[in-house]
């Protein structure tokens, strides 16, 4: 049976060093890295020089945490010069998160720090591969918009694949009450 | 219509009907102003209007001669127009984004789409691991969307605060052709 973990224990923060043991959880994870451009992590160095030579430095790369420790990560990669205007998001959770309203809460907060955080993003875009069904449904319930289908749009690990385009506007983002 | 390749490096010629694709070099630079520095043509580009010959043969020296894919569109031996490939890197080699633009004069007579056409022949074959091209319309520009459609290219979807034109964020039709 699925277990709803409540929303207010669901939070966004930088990354830290000593996060690295809870980041090699879902980094080491085949079936987390499956649908993701990046291989499998094999070492503790490895996590470590990721985390700090990219996850930290990053312009905008927070780790979800449910009750404060990291179970993912989500990062929002901006376009430069005439695309400034939008940016792409990028999640990943450790499975155990899944099916319980954890990564859809982490999309939601990390859509609005966003375009609270950049004032000129306009827009944010996330590209689903057609079969990630799980990942299609959090951008839907995130209030994100299925343009259409990129065919042949990025290539990693041997294959080009096609993506699925959802958007979603910073007219159309309901403002909440921050805390 | 026979096509005419090079070699598949940078000095290659391709003609498809009355048009010829090659590459600039700095005695066009007074053709290439004909269109680089007419408001009609550039308002719905990217591009700023040139409005000094001086500033474009800068950009023709610095950005169009080293240019990766960047030809004159020729009719008759005179350049009339441009067309060029931008490919992404890393996991976006597998696309590249198409610009072009013709001369006022030389509109709605089917040389853009010949040079479109020829493009698509020349781009595949010459760029390595390209398997998509995608061009973005300004929704306005009902004659580019026409020319793509006569290409052969799909409409992927309508995409809203997409792109910075001439300092205002605008909303573009995606077009692309796959292989």
């Amino acid at each position: 049976m699925e277990e709803r973990v409540e929303s207010w224990r669901v939070t966004l923060r930088d990354f830290k060093m000593t996060d690295v043991e809870d980041f090699m959880v879902w980094a080491t994870d085949e079936e987390v890295a499956h649908f993701c451009s990046w291989e499998v992590y094999k070492s503790r160095e490895q996590a470590e020089k990721y985390i700090s030579t990219e996850a930290i430095p990053h312009p905008w790369f927070k780790a979800i945490c449910v009750d404060g420790k990291a179970v993912g990560g989500i990062s929002l990669n901006r376009g430069e010069g005439h695309a400034r205007c939008r940016g792409e998001i990028g999640y990943v959770t450790a499975a155990h998160c899944w099916g319980k309203g954890i990564v859809t809460q982490a999309v939601k907060l990390g859509v609005s720090a966003a375009f609270q955080d950049l004032p000129d993003l306009e827009r944010i875009e996330g590209l689903v591969e057609p079969q990630n069904l799980a990942s299609q449904r959090v951008l839907e319930k995130a209030g994100f918009v299925k343009e259409g289908l990129l065919s042949r749009y990025l290539n990693f690990k041997g294959k080009t694949r096609d993506f699925y385009v959802y958007r979603i506007l910073s007219a159309d983002f309901p403002v909440e009450a921050h805390p | 219509m026979e096509a005419n390749h090079g070699m598949g490096d940078k000095s290659s010629t391709c003609s498809v009907g009355r048009v010829q694709l090659r590459n600039f070099c700095l005695a066009d630079l007074d053709d290439l102003y004909e269109w680089a520095s007419d408001e009609e043509v550039t308002k719905f580009m990217t591009w700023e209007t040139f409005k000094s010959k001086e500033k474009l043969r800068e950009f023709l020296v610095k950005v169009v001669i080293p240019h990766p894919w960047f030809k004159a569109i020729c009719f008759n031996g005179k350049p009339i127009g441009h067309v060029m490939l931008k490919q992404g890197t890393g996991i976006q080699s597998c696309r590249a984004e198409m610009g072009y633009a013709i001369a006022r004069k030389y509109w709605r007579m089917g040389f853009t789409t010949q040079a479109v056409i020829t493009t698509l022949k020349m781009g595949f074959k010459e760029l390595q691991g390209l398997k998509r091209i995608e061009a973005l319309v300004l929704p306005e520009n009902v004659a580019s969307a026409r020319v793509l459609e006569k290409a052969g290219f799909v409409k992927e979807g309508f995409l809203p605060n997409y792109v910075h034109v001439k300092g205002t964020v605008r909303d573009c039709l995606l077009f692309s052709y796959v292989v």
